[in-house]
């Protein structure tokens, strides 16, 4: 589940040559930093970090922010990197950040083609007392996914379909055409729901 | 209305068996988090789990397991563990630094007879080291144990004053000498083979290297099979030990002192040492040796003494090694040794002067534990043979036994060593008993050692019992306090029969830099053969020639030092610089720039970061082709220090 979450952003990230461990950055109650690596065949990077919260729709919307800072914000892979949370981390439900890591490509000249990378890495700022709560609900052919916790749900699948969505604690995600009844299997475990007719 | 069922997925296999949700470790590190079911004992995942080489749903098929706190902690099996290969090879460019400085070193204590002082001094001045070691003590026993001046040049060393003259030979004598040293630098040159070794990592564990009882690396490994490549090690007297910490605190010692060969030579390296000089009783004494290697598996050589010289030759072969010495007075030795990941023996015999030396020692190891066996046999004949084995969790059974068939005495003993935590402390409880010819007795300890190495407590508390077959007996106590601020201080009590005596005292060190003003600070006891750093008034130890990444908030820098030498870090010299470079009012965006000979790179915005730059603010001149560029620190003193660079084009 949580480990096949990884296995699956690693393989992908292995198509480009680039290893980036671990994911996610999760800063635990009580710590300042979180320090991870970066891999690429000494691929030059611009690093920036956004507030991440979602809209009524589960949306992602990226703000800037102040409230964590990234260690350096150019490097050259390899490299560790440190994620600071500079507020307080006395926080009733987790916080959520998103590291943009965005590919340079130094000294470039006219007519050269080249593909860049640029990867979106959640970064998690976790409460002391961490509760996951789902409720589900249906609204016609929808599901309507609430996280009414105090953690990120990652979705993983829903019964046959193969998801990779977040829901932030407070939020909803809306998933349309589902079957009647299945399983919504997300990094917090599995969840059954049934959508019964009137 | 529609109605929600919210459940965990059961699976057919879960049917008859209560689920749970469980987080999965391998030590701190978390693999995942599965649904598992009990199945006769079992714990069968609803999912494949995957560690290293193994996948299974069955979690004994990966190892052995406990459920503590809705936690499951996985030992791996050995054959699960992936392999991984973590070398050791230091940059062939060393990054020396000048300095000016000196140490003193100082253990004070006093005791219910008096005062002493060992003092120790060395200074580095020139790329030359001046040390000299002495005790004082009220009862005017005032001496000078050690004194020399090191001078040590890029292949070769010069030594004068207290020197030991090697003679790398069964059959000719080393002395301890008042005079000269010639030897190569070993830190420089490499002769040898590097040291290889593989380790095993259960669970996610901190993992110290020392090299007599010097801490050469501190690292932390997951689980997995290790090879450790290209060791740091010296010529001679490697004793290498390696200290794995789990996450749990359980800690184990691996001793690996046989498996290198220091006198094999890698081909057409040379090794060799010569010292002359007075002997204690003015008599003057020489000795040395000269080895090459011919091939990467045969080296061949001299050594002598003042008495004699003697030919010797070393072979190496997927065999074991073998060596043969031939002195000039018809004296002869051979030895031979091998090793491998389970088992070692070692086996030679000495004809010096019409007197015959024999030994042989092997060990083997493994799931039962690690058994040793000696022969010695010279001007007397002597058994021995030793067994440990760790019984349960960190409970360690020890048990040796000798013979001496000259003089029929012998003595058995038993110790069991036990491990545990209290609190987050690391206590060791020690039992042992031995029964003699004469005797028999009994070892009762407990100890907490200092696990931090700047700061802390420990303790050590002993009882000892001897009793003599003709009805003396002897009891001993012995207590000992240990502290550890930057310096080291202890105090002892012991009472041996009706007979008590104390002592407590101080050790440490002292060391000043030279650089923009004196610069000085506290620490552990410097020995002259390794080097320091200065940070703020905190005395560092380092080995000396071994290039240290030292670190701070943001940046790291490579120093490397020489025996004896100590550096300061200089927070103001010592800088992480960030900010945007504009050239003509517009961003400077994805080009490169230059800070003196280092190249850097700019992303968007103009915005670049430099880790570790060495120099003065006004040192920070940043070089654009045909630009010439103003500098504007925003936060001078702070890290990092952020600046606007401000570049115009020249006209042409």
């Amino acid at each position: 589940m949580k480990k096949i979450v990884l296995v699956s952003l690693l393989s992908s990230i292995a198509a480009f040559a680039l290893q980036v461990h671990p994911i996610p950055v999760e800063i635990q109650y009580g710590k300042k930093y979180k320090e991870f690596t970066i891999a690429d065949d000494n691929g030059k990077y611009q690093a920036y970090i956004k507030k991440w919260t979602q809209d009524t729709k589960g949306e992602e919307v990226l703000e800037n922010t102040n409230e964590v800072v990234v260690y350096p914000r150019i490097l050259q892979a390899p490299k560790k990197i440190k994620v600071y949370n500079k507020r307080s981390n006395l926080i009733p439900q987790e916080k959520s950040y998103r590291l943009i890591l965005r590919e340079l490509n130094i000294n470039k000249f006219e007519g050269q083609t080249r593909v860049l990378k640029t990867l979106s890495i959640p970064v998690f700022i976790l409460p002391k007392f961490q509760k996951p709560k789902l409720e589900l609900s249906c609204k016609g052919h929808a599901l309507q996914i609430k996280n009414s916790g105090n953690m990120h749900y990652k979705i993983l699948s829903i019964t046959d379909k193969k998801m990779n969505e977040y829901v932030l604690p407070n939020h909803i995600k809306e998933v349309d055409n589902v079957r009647a009844s299945g399983t919504i299997e997300t990094n917090h475990g599995n969840y059954a729901y049934r959508c019964e007719s009137k | 209305m529609k109605h929600l069922t919210k459940a965990f997925l059961f699976l057919p296999i879960f049917l008859f068996a209560e689920p749970k949700v469980l987080d999965l470790f391998v030590g701190t590190e978390q693999i995942g988090t599965f649904l598992f079911t009990q199945d006769n004992g079992k714990y069968i995942a609803d999912d494949n789990i995957t560690f290293g080489k193994c996948s299974s749903k069955n979690l004994s098929d990966l190892g052995v397991y406990q459920e503590s706190d809705e936690k499951l902690f996985l030992k791996p099996k050995r054959k699960c563990l992936s392999k991984e290969v973590l070398s050791f090879r230091q940059q062939k460019k060393k990054y020396f630094k000048d300095s000016t400085s000196a140490f003193l070193n100082y253990s004070i204590a006093q005791r219910d007879t008096g005062v002493s002082a060992t003092l120790g001094s060395g200074v580095f001045a020139y790329n030359t080291l001046f040390y000299t070691q002495g005790t004082l003590s009220d009862k005017q026993e005032n001496k000078l144990e050690n004194y020399f001046i090191l001078k040590e040049f890029e292949k070769k060393k010069l030594k004068l004053g207290s020197v030991y003259a090697v003679s790398g030979s069964y059959l000719t004598a080393g002395y301890a000498l008042e005079g000269v040293q010639i030897s190569p630098n070993k830190a420089m040159v490499q002769n040898g083979k590097t040291f290889d070794y593989q380790l095993v990592i259960n669970d996610q564990s901190t993992v110290e290297i020392y090299n007599n009882d010097q801490i050469i690396q501190k690292l932390t490994l997951n689980a997995g099979i290790y090879n450790l490549r290209d060791l740091p090690i010296s010529h001679f007297s490697n004793n290498i030990k390696i200290v794995v910490t789990d996450s749990f605190g359980n800690a184990r010692e691996i001793d690996v002192p046989f498996l290198y060969n220091q006198n094999i030579l890698a081909k057409d390296s040379i090794d060799y040492d010569f010292a002359i000089g007075k002997d204690e009783k003015q008599k003057m004494q020489y000795s040395g040796f000269y080895r090459k290697g011919i091939t990467d598996n045969l080296t061949v050589g001299f050594a002598f003494d003042t008495n004699r010289t003697a030919l010797t030759a070393d072979y190496l072969s997927t065999l074991g090694k073998l060596g043969l010495q031939i002195d000039n007075k018809k004296n002869a030795a051979i030895d031979y040794s091998y090793s491998s990941e389970n088992y070692y023996i070692g086996a030679m015999q000495i004809l010096k002067d019409k007197k015959s030396d024999f030994r042989i020692n092997a060990g083997v190891s493994g799931g039962f534990g690690n058994i040793s066996l000696q022969f010695h046999t010279n001007a007397q004949t002597l058994f021995g043979v030793s067994y440990s084995k760790m019984l349960w969790k960190n409970l360690n059974l020890s048990i040796n036994a000798n013979f001496n068939n000259t003089d029929h005495t012998y003595n058995i003993g038993a110790r069991f060593v036990w491990n545990f935590d209290i609190g987050s402390r690391r206590t060791t409880l020690t039992y042992a008993n031995t029964s003699k010819d004469d005797g028999q007795s009994k070892y009762i300890a407990t100890s907490m050692p200092i696990e931090d190495e700047h700061k802390g407590f420990g303790y050590e508390a002993s009882y000892s019992k001897q009793t003599s077959d003709l009805g003396y007996t002897s009891d001993t106590y012995k207590a000992s306090l240990k502290a550890k601020y930057q310096n080291n201080f202890w105090f002892n009590a012991q009472k041996i029969s009706d007979q008590t005596t104390w002592d407590l005292g101080i050790s440490g060190s002292i060391g000043c830099v030279v650089a923009e003003g004196i610069n000085c600070g506290f620490g552990d006891v410097i020995y002259p053969a390794s080097s320091y750093l200065l940070e703020d008034k905190e005395l560092k130890r380092i080995p000396s020639y071994w290039t240290t990444d030292v670190k701070n908030k943001f940046t790291s820098t490579p120093v490397t030092l020489k025996s004896g030498q100590g550096y300061w870090l200089d927070p103001s010299l010592y800088k992480t610089i960030t900010g945007t470079i504009k050239v003509n009012g517009k961003p400077y965006n994805e080009k490169t720039f230059k800070v003196g000979d280092k190249e850097y790179f700019t992303g968007f915005d103009g915005e670049f970061w430099i880790d570790g730059f060495i120099g003065k603010y006004e040192d920070f001149i940043p070089q654009i082709p045909n630009t010439s560029c103003k500098v504007n620190f925003m936060n001078k003193g702070k890290e990092p220090n952020e600046v606007q660079i401000n570049c115009q084009e020249k006209r042409k």
